[in-house]
Protein backbone atom coordinates (compact mmCIF):
# COMPACT_ATOMS: atom_id res chain seq x y z
CA UNK A 1 0.00 0.00 0.00
CA UNK A 2 1.57 3.34 -0.87
CA UNK A 3 1.66 6.57 0.92
CA UNK A 4 -0.93 8.24 -1.17
CA UNK A 5 -3.32 5.19 0.12
CA UNK A 6 -2.51 6.12 3.58
CA UNK A 7 -3.01 9.43 3.23
CA UNK A 8 -6.82 8.38 1.54
CA UNK A 9 -7.09 6.76 4.91
CA UNK A 10 -6.10 9.73 6.87
CA UNK A 11 -8.47 11.96 4.88
CA UNK A 12 -11.39 9.63 5.32
CA UNK A 13 -11.17 8.96 9.22
CA UNK A 14 -10.06 12.70 10.42
CA UNK A 15 -13.49 13.88 9.58
CA UNK A 16 -15.20 11.21 11.81
CA UNK A 17 -15.58 8.87 9.81
CA UNK A 18 -15.12 4.54 10.35
CA UNK A 19 -13.98 2.38 8.07
CA UNK A 20 -15.85 -0.71 8.01
CA UNK A 21 -15.28 -4.33 6.83
CA UNK A 22 -19.20 -4.68 5.48
CA UNK A 23 -19.13 -1.30 3.95
CA UNK A 24 -20.23 -0.71 0.39
CA UNK A 25 -17.27 1.01 -0.59
CA UNK A 26 -14.99 -1.31 -2.68
CA UNK A 27 -11.59 1.35 -1.03
CA UNK A 28 -12.62 0.92 2.77
CA UNK A 29 -13.10 -2.22 2.41
CA UNK A 30 -9.60 -2.43 0.53
CA UNK A 31 -8.51 0.16 3.81
CA UNK A 32 -10.16 -2.37 6.10
CA UNK A 33 -8.30 -5.05 4.86
CA UNK A 34 -5.11 -3.52 5.19
CA UNK A 35 -5.05 -2.35 8.78
CA UNK A 36 -6.56 -5.53 9.81
CA UNK A 37 -3.26 -7.06 8.86
CA UNK A 38 -1.62 -6.59 12.66
CA UNK A 39 1.75 -5.73 11.08
CA UNK A 40 0.20 -3.24 9.23
CA UNK A 41 -2.19 -1.73 11.34
CA UNK A 42 1.03 -1.10 14.23
CA UNK A 43 2.86 0.70 11.53
CA UNK A 44 0.22 2.97 10.32
CA UNK A 45 -1.04 3.46 14.21
CA UNK A 46 2.61 4.86 14.56
CA UNK A 47 2.60 6.54 11.60
CA UNK A 48 -0.64 8.30 12.46
CA UNK A 49 0.73 8.97 16.40
CA UNK A 50 2.97 11.64 15.11
CA UNK A 51 0.16 13.43 13.85
CA UNK A 52 -1.85 13.51 17.27
CA UNK A 53 -4.38 11.03 16.34
CA UNK A 54 -4.67 7.26 18.05
CA UNK A 55 -5.62 4.64 15.11
CA UNK A 56 -8.04 2.42 17.15
CA UNK A 57 -9.70 -0.79 16.13
CA UNK A 58 -13.03 -1.95 17.45
CA UNK A 59 -15.06 -5.09 15.80
CA UNK A 60 -15.45 -5.37 12.47
CA UNK A 61 -14.34 -1.20 11.97
CA UNK A 62 -10.97 1.62 12.83
CA UNK A 63 -11.82 4.78 13.41
CA UNK A 64 -9.70 7.96 14.84
CA UNK A 65 -9.44 9.46 18.46
CA UNK A 66 -7.22 12.18 19.70
CA UNK A 67 -4.80 12.52 22.37
CA UNK A 68 -6.14 14.82 24.91
CA UNK A 69 -9.44 15.79 25.55
CA UNK A 70 -10.96 17.09 22.12
CA UNK A 71 -14.87 18.73 23.86
CA UNK A 72 -16.26 19.36 26.83
CA UNK A 73 -18.07 16.38 28.79
CA UNK A 74 -21.38 18.39 28.21
CA UNK A 75 -20.85 18.38 24.32
CA UNK A 76 -19.99 14.51 24.54
CA UNK A 77 -23.01 13.87 26.92
CA UNK A 78 -25.57 15.88 24.17
CA UNK A 79 -23.86 13.45 21.37
CA UNK A 80 -24.28 10.44 23.36
CA UNK A 81 -27.78 11.44 24.55
CA UNK A 82 -29.01 11.72 20.64
CA UNK A 83 -27.51 8.73 19.89
CA UNK A 84 -29.05 6.64 22.70
CA UNK A 85 -32.46 8.20 21.46
CA UNK A 86 -31.61 6.93 17.64
CA UNK A 87 -30.14 3.32 18.68
CA UNK A 88 -33.05 3.34 21.41
CA UNK A 89 -35.77 3.62 18.87
CA UNK A 90 -34.15 1.59 15.72
CA UNK A 91 -33.45 -1.68 18.61
CA UNK A 92 -37.37 -0.98 19.90
CA UNK A 93 -38.15 -1.45 16.27
CA UNK A 94 -35.94 -5.02 16.33
CA UNK A 95 -34.34 -5.84 19.17
CA UNK A 96 -31.21 -7.64 17.28
CA UNK A 97 -30.40 -4.51 15.37
CA UNK A 98 -26.76 -5.14 14.82
CA UNK A 99 -24.02 -4.87 12.12
CA UNK A 100 -25.65 -6.55 8.99
CA UNK A 101 -28.81 -6.00 9.78
CA UNK A 102 -31.35 -4.45 7.11
CA UNK A 103 -34.03 -2.51 7.33
CA UNK A 104 -36.82 -0.28 5.28
CA UNK A 105 -38.35 2.74 6.14
CA UNK A 106 -41.51 1.72 4.96
CA UNK A 107 -41.37 -1.27 7.31
CA UNK A 108 -40.36 0.73 9.73
CA UNK A 109 -43.72 3.08 9.51
CA UNK A 110 -45.93 0.46 9.66
CA UNK A 111 -44.37 -1.18 12.80
CA UNK A 112 -44.92 2.11 13.95
CA UNK A 113 -48.43 2.68 13.57
CA UNK A 114 -48.70 -1.67 15.08
CA UNK A 115 -46.43 -0.27 17.99
CA UNK A 116 -47.82 2.67 20.22
CA UNK A 117 -44.14 2.50 21.89
CA UNK A 118 -42.32 3.04 18.78
CA UNK A 119 -44.87 5.58 17.94
CA UNK A 120 -44.16 7.51 20.78
CA UNK A 121 -40.40 7.11 20.88
CA UNK A 122 -40.42 8.56 17.01
CA UNK A 123 -42.43 11.61 18.11
CA UNK A 124 -40.52 12.26 21.17
CA UNK A 125 -36.79 11.76 19.18
CA UNK A 126 -38.35 13.91 15.87
CA UNK A 127 -40.70 16.51 16.81
CA UNK A 128 -41.08 18.74 13.28
CA UNK A 129 -44.07 18.62 11.75
CA UNK A 130 -43.32 15.59 9.43
CA UNK A 131 -45.00 12.56 8.10
CA UNK A 132 -44.17 9.60 9.87
CA UNK A 133 -41.64 8.54 6.94
CA UNK A 134 -40.08 12.01 7.33
CA UNK A 135 -39.36 11.47 10.56
CA UNK A 136 -38.02 8.29 9.88
CA UNK A 137 -36.10 8.57 7.00
CA UNK A 138 -34.11 11.87 8.85
CA UNK A 139 -33.29 8.85 11.52
CA UNK A 140 -31.88 6.57 8.78
CA UNK A 141 -29.97 9.83 7.48
CA UNK A 142 -28.37 10.21 10.70
CA UNK A 143 -27.41 6.70 10.80
CA UNK A 144 -25.94 6.89 7.06
CA UNK A 145 -24.13 10.23 8.11
CA UNK A 146 -22.11 8.83 11.18
CA UNK A 147 -21.33 5.75 9.42
CA UNK A 148 -23.91 3.66 11.36
CA UNK A 149 -25.55 2.40 8.04
CA UNK A 150 -25.49 2.30 3.98
CA UNK A 151 -28.56 2.31 2.05
CA UNK A 152 -28.68 0.06 -0.19
CA UNK A 153 -27.92 0.12 -4.51
CA UNK A 154 -31.98 -0.31 -4.44
CA UNK A 155 -32.10 2.56 -3.16
CA UNK A 156 -35.01 1.36 -0.69
CA UNK A 157 -32.86 -0.93 2.16
CA UNK A 158 -30.46 0.48 4.39
CA UNK A 159 -27.79 -2.41 6.01
CA UNK A 160 -26.55 -2.01 9.16
CA UNK A 161 -22.60 -1.48 9.49
CA UNK A 162 -20.10 -2.59 11.76
CA UNK A 163 -19.51 0.87 13.49
CA UNK A 164 -22.62 0.30 15.18
CA UNK A 165 -20.35 -1.88 17.67
CA UNK A 166 -19.62 0.91 18.86
CA UNK A 167 -22.36 2.16 19.99
CA UNK A 168 -23.06 -1.21 21.70
CA UNK A 169 -19.31 -1.07 23.25
CA UNK A 170 -20.08 2.59 24.27
CA UNK A 171 -23.46 1.51 26.00
CA UNK A 172 -21.64 -1.58 27.87
CA UNK A 173 -19.38 0.37 29.05
CA UNK A 174 -22.01 3.00 31.13
CA UNK A 175 -22.39 1.24 34.69
CA UNK A 176 -25.90 1.83 36.22
CA UNK A 177 -25.69 2.11 39.72
CA UNK A 178 -27.35 -0.98 41.52
CA UNK A 179 -30.74 0.44 43.32
CA UNK A 180 -31.11 2.85 40.16
CA UNK A 181 -35.05 2.52 39.22
CA UNK A 182 -35.54 0.43 36.11
CA UNK A 183 -38.70 0.43 33.62
CA UNK B 1 -68.28 -34.19 0.66
CA UNK B 2 -67.16 -34.97 -2.66
CA UNK B 3 -64.80 -38.36 -2.70
CA UNK B 4 -63.00 -39.77 -5.17
CA UNK B 5 -64.26 -43.15 -6.68
CA UNK B 6 -60.90 -44.48 -7.77
CA UNK B 7 -57.84 -44.04 -7.94
CA UNK B 8 -57.62 -43.06 -11.79
CA UNK B 9 -60.01 -40.07 -10.41
CA UNK B 10 -57.90 -39.07 -7.85
CA UNK B 11 -54.66 -38.89 -9.67
CA UNK B 12 -56.11 -37.01 -12.93
CA UNK B 13 -57.79 -34.48 -9.96
CA UNK B 14 -54.39 -33.87 -8.83
CA UNK B 15 -53.02 -33.71 -13.27
CA UNK B 16 -56.12 -31.25 -14.03
CA UNK B 17 -55.19 -28.54 -11.16
CA UNK B 18 -51.20 -29.47 -11.10
CA UNK B 19 -51.07 -25.62 -11.32
CA UNK B 20 -52.60 -24.44 -8.01
CA UNK B 21 -51.54 -27.14 -6.44
CA UNK B 22 -47.99 -26.54 -7.31
CA UNK B 23 -48.93 -23.00 -6.69
CA UNK B 24 -50.12 -23.95 -2.83
CA UNK B 25 -47.23 -26.29 -2.05
CA UNK B 26 -44.58 -23.43 -2.87
CA UNK B 27 -46.33 -21.02 -1.05
CA UNK B 28 -47.36 -23.41 2.07
CA UNK B 29 -44.90 -21.78 4.66
CA UNK B 30 -46.73 -18.14 4.03
CA UNK B 31 -50.40 -17.22 4.71
CA UNK B 32 -52.03 -17.14 1.87
CA UNK B 33 -55.51 -15.36 1.33
CA UNK B 34 -58.19 -16.85 -0.61
CA UNK B 35 -58.87 -13.76 -3.03
CA UNK B 36 -55.40 -13.20 -3.92
CA UNK B 37 -55.20 -17.11 -5.05
CA UNK B 38 -58.27 -16.87 -6.85
CA UNK B 39 -57.25 -13.81 -8.52
CA UNK B 40 -54.00 -15.85 -9.88
CA UNK B 41 -56.27 -18.33 -11.46
CA UNK B 42 -57.39 -19.01 -14.90
CA UNK B 43 -61.55 -19.06 -15.31
CA UNK B 44 -61.23 -23.11 -16.21
CA UNK B 45 -59.30 -23.64 -12.93
CA UNK B 46 -61.72 -21.51 -10.34
CA UNK B 47 -64.87 -23.81 -11.58
CA UNK B 48 -62.30 -26.72 -10.27
CA UNK B 49 -61.69 -25.07 -7.42
CA UNK B 50 -64.48 -25.88 -5.22
CA UNK B 51 -64.06 -29.83 -6.06
CA UNK B 52 -60.81 -29.50 -5.27
CA UNK B 53 -61.87 -27.75 -1.71
CA UNK B 54 -64.95 -30.75 -1.31
CA UNK B 55 -62.88 -33.11 -2.16
CA UNK B 56 -60.41 -31.92 1.25
CA UNK B 57 -57.43 -31.45 -1.18
CA UNK B 58 -57.90 -27.71 -0.49
CA UNK B 59 -58.47 -25.91 2.70
CA UNK B 60 -59.96 -22.79 3.36
CA UNK B 61 -60.36 -21.08 6.79
CA UNK B 62 -60.59 -17.78 7.70
CA UNK B 63 -59.87 -16.45 4.34
CA UNK B 64 -56.58 -18.13 4.38
CA UNK B 65 -56.15 -21.02 1.50
CA UNK B 66 -53.56 -24.04 2.01
CA UNK B 67 -53.03 -27.45 1.15
CA UNK B 68 -54.84 -30.11 2.99
CA UNK B 69 -51.74 -30.88 5.22
CA UNK B 70 -52.27 -34.65 4.60
CA UNK B 71 -51.40 -33.90 0.96
CA UNK B 72 -48.51 -31.54 1.66
CA UNK B 73 -46.84 -34.09 3.77
CA UNK B 74 -47.03 -36.94 1.12
CA UNK B 75 -45.73 -34.27 -1.05
CA UNK B 76 -42.65 -33.17 1.05
CA UNK B 77 -42.14 -36.74 1.46
CA UNK B 78 -41.30 -38.02 -2.36
CA UNK B 79 -39.89 -34.65 -3.10
CA UNK B 80 -37.51 -35.14 0.10
CA UNK B 81 -38.37 -31.66 1.00
CA UNK B 82 -39.76 -31.96 4.66
CA UNK B 83 -40.05 -28.69 6.70
CA UNK B 84 -40.79 -30.02 9.87
CA UNK B 85 -39.12 -31.93 12.40
CA UNK B 86 -41.23 -35.34 13.37
CA UNK B 87 -38.87 -37.50 15.65
CA UNK B 88 -41.79 -39.34 16.43
CA UNK B 89 -41.94 -40.74 13.36
CA UNK B 90 -38.17 -42.14 13.04
CA UNK B 91 -38.82 -43.45 16.14
CA UNK B 92 -41.66 -45.64 14.86
CA UNK B 93 -39.50 -46.60 12.19
CA UNK B 94 -36.80 -47.69 14.54
CA UNK B 95 -39.60 -49.77 16.43
CA UNK B 96 -40.51 -51.30 13.33
CA UNK B 97 -37.31 -52.60 13.08
CA UNK B 98 -36.55 -54.30 16.46
CA UNK B 99 -40.29 -55.96 16.11
CA UNK B 100 -39.65 -57.51 12.66
CA UNK B 101 -35.88 -58.20 14.00
CA UNK B 102 -37.76 -59.85 17.25
CA UNK B 103 -40.37 -61.67 14.79
CA UNK B 104 -37.73 -62.85 12.24
CA UNK B 105 -35.58 -64.42 14.80
CA UNK B 106 -38.81 -66.17 16.12
CA UNK B 107 -40.18 -67.21 12.77
CA UNK B 108 -39.46 -70.61 11.53
CA UNK B 109 -41.32 -70.56 8.40
CA UNK B 110 -38.98 -69.46 5.37
CA UNK B 111 -41.54 -67.34 3.57
CA UNK B 112 -42.47 -65.43 6.42
CA UNK B 113 -39.05 -64.93 7.85
CA UNK B 114 -38.16 -63.60 4.23
CA UNK B 115 -41.23 -61.14 4.53
CA UNK B 116 -39.68 -59.69 7.96
CA UNK B 117 -36.41 -59.65 6.79
CA UNK B 118 -37.63 -57.58 3.86
CA UNK B 119 -40.05 -55.12 5.79
CA UNK B 120 -36.04 -54.55 7.76
CA UNK B 121 -34.74 -53.59 4.87
CA UNK B 122 -37.41 -51.39 3.76
CA UNK B 123 -37.21 -50.00 7.58
CA UNK B 124 -33.67 -49.55 6.98
CA UNK B 125 -33.77 -47.89 3.96
CA UNK B 126 -36.55 -45.23 5.21
CA UNK B 127 -34.63 -44.45 7.58
CA UNK B 128 -31.37 -43.75 5.88
CA UNK B 129 -33.06 -41.25 3.72
CA UNK B 130 -35.19 -39.53 6.86
CA UNK B 131 -32.11 -39.25 9.55
CA UNK B 132 -30.51 -36.99 7.17
CA UNK B 133 -33.67 -35.19 5.90
CA UNK B 134 -34.34 -34.09 9.69
CA UNK B 135 -31.32 -33.14 10.31
CA UNK B 136 -31.70 -30.86 6.93
CA UNK B 137 -34.30 -29.47 8.39
CA UNK B 138 -32.88 -28.34 12.05
CA UNK B 139 -30.13 -26.76 10.32
CA UNK B 140 -32.33 -24.79 7.91
CA UNK B 141 -34.98 -24.00 10.77
CA UNK B 142 -32.65 -23.45 13.57
CA UNK B 143 -30.41 -20.64 10.76
CA UNK B 144 -33.49 -19.31 9.53
CA UNK B 145 -35.34 -18.71 13.16
CA UNK B 146 -32.19 -17.12 14.60
CA UNK B 147 -32.00 -14.55 11.30
CA UNK B 148 -35.28 -13.68 11.02
CA UNK B 149 -36.99 -13.86 14.51
CA UNK B 150 -36.97 -10.80 15.98
CA UNK B 151 -38.64 -11.37 19.25
CA UNK B 152 -36.32 -12.32 21.84
CA UNK B 153 -37.67 -14.06 23.83
CA UNK B 154 -39.46 -16.25 21.13
CA UNK B 155 -36.37 -16.53 19.79
CA UNK B 156 -34.46 -17.88 22.93
CA UNK B 157 -37.43 -20.36 23.11
CA UNK B 158 -37.52 -21.49 19.81
CA UNK B 159 -33.98 -22.23 19.82
CA UNK B 160 -34.41 -24.28 22.87
CA UNK B 161 -36.75 -26.39 21.62
CA UNK B 162 -34.72 -26.89 18.43
CA UNK B 163 -31.93 -28.12 21.13
CA UNK B 164 -34.31 -30.75 22.17
CA UNK B 165 -35.40 -32.06 19.10
CA UNK B 166 -31.62 -32.59 18.41
CA UNK B 167 -30.96 -34.58 21.53
CA UNK B 168 -33.64 -36.25 20.75
CA UNK B 169 -32.32 -37.04 17.22
CA UNK B 170 -28.97 -37.87 18.92
CA UNK B 171 -30.84 -40.48 21.08
CA UNK B 172 -32.35 -42.13 17.98
CA UNK B 173 -29.12 -42.43 16.61
CA UNK B 174 -27.98 -44.01 19.66
CA UNK B 175 -30.15 -46.51 19.44
CA UNK B 176 -29.84 -47.31 15.90
CA UNK B 177 -26.41 -47.65 16.82
CA UNK B 178 -27.22 -50.50 19.35
CA UNK B 179 -29.14 -52.20 17.22
CA UNK B 180 -27.00 -53.07 13.89
CA UNK B 181 -23.69 -53.49 16.70
CA UNK B 182 -25.56 -55.64 18.88
CA UNK B 183 -28.79 -57.00 17.33
CA UNK B 184 -28.44 -60.64 16.77
CA UNK B 185 -29.67 -60.43 13.00
CA UNK B 186 -26.45 -58.22 12.04
CA UNK B 187 -24.61 -60.46 13.73
CA UNK B 188 -25.38 -63.22 11.79
CA UNK B 189 -27.44 -62.78 8.66
CA UNK B 190 -24.93 -63.22 5.57
CA UNK B 191 -27.02 -61.56 2.42
CA UNK B 192 -25.20 -58.93 0.19
CA UNK B 193 -27.90 -56.65 -0.62
CA UNK B 194 -28.88 -56.56 3.85
CA UNK B 195 -24.94 -55.98 4.01
CA UNK B 196 -25.05 -52.78 1.24
CA UNK B 197 -28.07 -51.30 3.29
CA UNK B 198 -26.72 -51.82 6.82
CA UNK B 199 -22.94 -50.09 5.24
CA UNK B 200 -25.42 -47.29 3.74
CA UNK B 201 -27.47 -46.65 7.48
CA UNK B 202 -24.03 -47.22 8.81
CA UNK B 203 -22.60 -44.20 7.18
CA UNK B 204 -25.75 -42.16 7.26
CA UNK B 205 -25.14 -42.24 11.27
CA UNK B 206 -21.65 -41.23 10.70
CA UNK B 207 -22.88 -37.99 8.25
CA UNK B 208 -26.10 -37.69 11.38
CA UNK B 209 -24.02 -37.16 14.19
CA UNK B 210 -21.45 -34.96 12.62
CA UNK B 211 -23.83 -33.21 11.65
CA UNK B 212 -25.90 -33.17 14.58
CA UNK B 213 -22.21 -31.79 16.19
CA UNK B 214 -22.46 -28.67 14.04
CA UNK B 215 -25.93 -28.22 14.88
CA UNK B 216 -24.98 -27.98 18.81
CA UNK B 217 -22.38 -25.96 18.24
CA UNK B 218 -24.18 -23.58 16.38
CA UNK B 219 -27.20 -24.08 18.48
CA UNK B 220 -24.58 -22.78 22.05
CA UNK B 221 -23.42 -19.99 20.02
CA UNK B 222 -26.66 -18.63 19.09
CA UNK B 223 -27.66 -18.96 22.28
CA UNK B 224 -25.12 -17.16 23.63
CA UNK B 225 -25.71 -14.44 21.14
CA UNK B 226 -29.38 -14.09 21.61
CA UNK B 227 -28.85 -14.16 25.25
CA UNK B 228 -25.81 -11.02 25.02
CA UNK B 229 -28.21 -9.24 22.58
CA UNK B 230 -31.27 -9.67 25.29
CA UNK B 231 -29.00 -8.28 28.07
CA UNK B 232 -27.63 -5.63 25.36
CA UNK B 233 -31.19 -4.44 24.39
CA UNK B 234 -32.64 -4.43 28.06
CA UNK B 235 -29.29 -2.00 28.88
CA UNK B 236 -30.15 0.23 26.45
CA UNK B 237 -33.36 0.50 27.35
CA UNK B 238 -32.50 1.35 31.40
CA UNK B 239 -29.75 3.47 29.93
CA UNK B 240 -32.81 5.53 28.02
CA UNK B 241 -35.07 5.74 31.10
CA UNK B 242 -33.00 6.63 33.15
CA UNK B 243 -31.76 9.83 30.46
CA UNK B 244 -35.22 10.58 30.16
CA UNK B 245 -35.66 10.81 33.68
CA UNK B 246 -32.46 12.78 33.67
CA UNK B 247 -30.94 10.47 35.78
CA UNK B 248 -28.35 9.16 33.84
CA UNK B 249 -25.42 11.61 35.20
CA UNK B 250 -26.38 10.99 38.69
CA UNK B 251 -26.92 6.70 38.76
CA UNK B 252 -24.13 5.87 36.12
CA UNK B 253 -20.91 6.25 35.36
CA UNK B 254 -21.56 8.69 31.91
CA UNK B 255 -19.57 11.28 32.94
CA UNK B 256 -16.52 9.16 33.61
CA UNK B 257 -16.91 6.96 30.62
CA UNK B 258 -17.36 10.09 28.15
CA UNK B 259 -14.58 11.62 29.38
CA UNK B 260 -12.11 9.21 28.17
CA UNK B 261 -13.89 8.94 24.98
CA UNK B 262 -11.64 10.77 22.40
CA UNK B 263 -13.12 9.24 19.42
CA UNK B 264 -13.73 11.75 16.22
CA UNK B 265 -17.21 10.54 16.48
CA UNK B 266 -17.69 13.18 19.12
CA UNK B 267 -15.67 15.77 18.05
CA UNK B 268 -16.54 16.18 14.40
CA UNK B 269 -13.32 16.65 12.03
CA UNK B 270 -9.43 17.52 12.13
CA UNK B 271 -9.06 20.43 10.29
CA UNK B 272 -5.64 21.29 8.75
CA UNK B 273 -4.82 24.75 8.42
CA UNK B 274 -2.03 25.23 5.71
CA UNK B 275 0.34 28.13 4.20
CA UNK B 276 1.14 28.24 0.96
CA UNK B 277 4.87 26.61 0.06
CA UNK B 278 6.79 29.45 -1.21
CA UNK B 279 9.21 27.45 -2.74
CA UNK B 280 6.84 25.69 -4.64
CA UNK B 281 5.40 29.08 -6.06
CA UNK B 282 8.97 29.54 -7.30
CA UNK B 283 8.39 26.13 -9.46
CA UNK B 284 7.02 26.16 -13.20
CA UNK B 285 3.79 24.17 -11.82
CA UNK B 286 4.05 27.04 -9.31
CA UNK B 287 3.81 29.50 -12.16
CA UNK B 288 1.37 27.49 -13.96
CA UNK B 289 -1.06 27.15 -10.90
CA UNK B 290 -0.56 31.49 -10.46
CA UNK B 291 -1.15 32.03 -13.42
CA UNK B 292 -4.70 29.88 -13.23
CA UNK B 293 -5.41 31.73 -9.75
CA UNK B 294 -5.10 34.81 -11.84
CA UNK B 295 -6.72 33.62 -15.51
CA UNK B 296 -9.76 32.80 -12.67
CA UNK B 297 -9.78 35.91 -11.01
CA UNK B 298 -9.67 38.01 -13.88
CA UNK B 299 -12.77 36.35 -15.44
CA UNK B 300 -14.50 36.69 -12.22
CA UNK B 301 -13.92 40.55 -12.41
CA UNK B 302 -15.07 40.79 -15.78
CA UNK B 303 -18.14 39.62 -15.35
CA UNK B 304 -20.38 42.32 -15.91
CA UNK B 305 -22.44 43.13 -13.38
CA UNK B 306 -26.36 42.68 -13.76
CA UNK B 307 -28.15 46.42 -13.60
CA UNK B 308 -30.94 47.45 -12.46
CA UNK B 309 -33.54 49.76 -14.55
CA UNK B 310 -32.65 53.86 -13.81
CA UNK B 311 -34.99 55.03 -11.24
CA UNK B 312 -37.64 56.89 -12.97
CA UNK B 313 -37.79 61.02 -13.13
CA UNK B 314 -41.08 61.49 -11.07
CA UNK B 315 -40.24 59.04 -8.89
CA UNK B 316 -38.01 61.71 -7.11
CA UNK B 317 -40.97 64.45 -7.83
CA UNK B 318 -42.61 65.30 -4.83
CA UNK B 319 -46.04 64.83 -4.78
CA UNK B 320 -48.55 67.41 -3.32
CA UNK B 321 -49.64 65.16 -0.21
CA UNK B 322 -45.91 64.02 0.48
CA UNK B 323 -44.92 67.72 0.88
CA UNK B 324 -42.69 68.42 3.76
CA UNK B 325 -44.94 71.24 6.24
CA UNK B 326 -42.60 72.16 9.38
CA UNK B 327 -44.78 73.53 11.85
CA UNK B 328 -43.42 75.26 14.85
CA UNK B 329 -45.41 74.02 17.71
CA UNK B 330 -44.29 75.62 20.29
CA UNK B 331 -45.26 78.84 18.64
CA UNK B 332 -48.28 77.80 18.17
CA UNK B 333 -48.92 77.33 21.64
CA UNK B 334 -47.59 80.72 22.50
CA UNK B 335 -50.42 82.35 20.03
CA UNK B 336 -53.16 80.52 21.29
CA UNK B 337 -52.04 81.27 25.40
CA UNK B 338 -51.97 84.65 23.85
CA UNK B 339 -55.43 84.45 22.69
CA UNK B 340 -57.22 81.97 24.28
CA UNK B 341 -60.43 80.50 24.26
CA UNK B 342 -61.52 76.69 22.31
CA UNK B 343 -58.59 75.14 21.26
CA UNK B 344 -59.88 73.22 18.34
CA UNK B 345 -61.81 76.15 16.83
CA UNK B 346 -58.41 78.21 17.02
CA UNK B 347 -56.71 75.24 15.32
CA UNK B 348 -58.77 75.21 12.77
CA UNK B 349 -59.16 78.67 11.77
CA UNK B 350 -55.20 79.47 12.33
CA UNK B 351 -53.75 80.46 9.45
CA UNK B 352 -50.65 78.70 8.52
CA UNK B 353 -48.10 79.77 6.11
CA UNK B 354 -48.99 76.76 4.18
CA UNK B 355 -51.91 75.33 3.16
CA UNK B 356 -52.48 72.21 5.05
CA UNK B 357 -55.19 69.32 5.40
CA UNK B 358 -58.25 68.81 7.66
CA UNK B 359 -56.33 65.70 9.20
CA UNK B 360 -53.37 67.73 9.61
CA UNK B 361 -55.07 70.53 11.72
CA UNK B 362 -56.85 67.68 14.28
CA UNK B 363 -53.31 65.93 14.52
CA UNK B 364 -52.33 69.48 15.59
CA UNK B 365 -54.85 70.16 17.99
CA UNK B 366 -53.94 66.34 19.37
CA UNK B 367 -50.25 66.98 19.28
CA UNK B 368 -51.14 70.42 21.43
CA UNK B 369 -53.20 68.78 23.55
CA UNK B 370 -50.60 65.74 24.62
CA UNK B 371 -47.98 68.26 24.56
CA UNK B 372 -49.24 71.22 26.95
CA UNK B 373 -51.90 69.26 28.76
CA UNK B 374 -50.80 70.79 32.22
CA UNK B 375 -51.87 74.08 30.25
CA UNK B 376 -55.31 73.39 29.34
CA UNK B 377 -58.73 72.23 30.57
CA UNK B 378 -60.34 69.34 29.07
CA UNK B 379 -63.93 69.09 29.84
CA UNK B 380 -66.16 66.11 29.54
CA UNK B 381 -68.53 68.01 27.59
CA UNK B 382 -68.46 66.66 23.81
CA UNK B 383 -68.73 68.53 20.73
CA UNK B 384 -69.19 67.55 16.87
CA UNK B 385 -68.34 69.50 13.47
CA UNK B 386 -70.39 68.93 10.15
CA UNK B 387 -68.11 66.22 8.60
CA UNK B 388 -68.94 64.36 11.94
CA UNK B 389 -65.60 64.57 13.95
CA UNK B 390 -66.30 64.32 17.70
CA UNK B 391 -63.74 66.35 20.32
CA UNK B 392 -63.38 67.34 23.58
CA UNK B 393 -63.77 70.73 24.47
CA UNK B 394 -60.70 72.20 25.34
CA UNK B 395 -59.80 76.04 26.98
CA UNK B 396 -57.24 77.40 28.29
CA UNK B 397 -56.56 76.72 32.04
CA UNK B 398 -57.44 79.96 34.36
CA UNK B 399 -54.83 80.15 36.38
Amino acid sequence: MDNSTIGDIFDYLRNGHFINDNSNREDERIWFDYLDNPRNFEKVKAYFEQLNLILEKGNGYFYFSKQGNIQTIQSKIETAYKWIDIFDFFRTYDPIFDSGTTFELAKIKVACSEKVLLQEKLNRIEKRKMTDLEKIKQLADELVNADFAVLQPDGEQYKVLSSINYLDRLINLINIQEDATTT
Amino acid sequence: MFKFQTIKDFINALNRNKKPLTELFNKRSISLRYDDFVNSLEEQEILELDKLIDGNLINVEAGIVSLEEELSDFFEKFLDVRSTINTGMVQDIINGIRQNEAYYLEENVFQKKERYLKDIKKGLKKIEQVLMSQVRVLWESMEQVYKTETNLKIKLSKLQNFREKRDTIEQLVFQLEEIISTGTLFNSLIDGEFKVIVLKVRQALMDTKRNLLGVQENIIKYLAKVQEQSAAYEKLQRIKYLKDQYDLRAKSNIDEILGNQNALFFAGRVGIKTRLSLSYLQTDEGYRAIQKVYQKQEKHSQTPLKLAKPIPQDFFELKDTEQEIFIDIEKLKNIYIAQGGDLFEFVQRFEFDQSITEAKRLTLFCKLISMYGDLLDISDMMQSTNDGIEYATVNLKRL
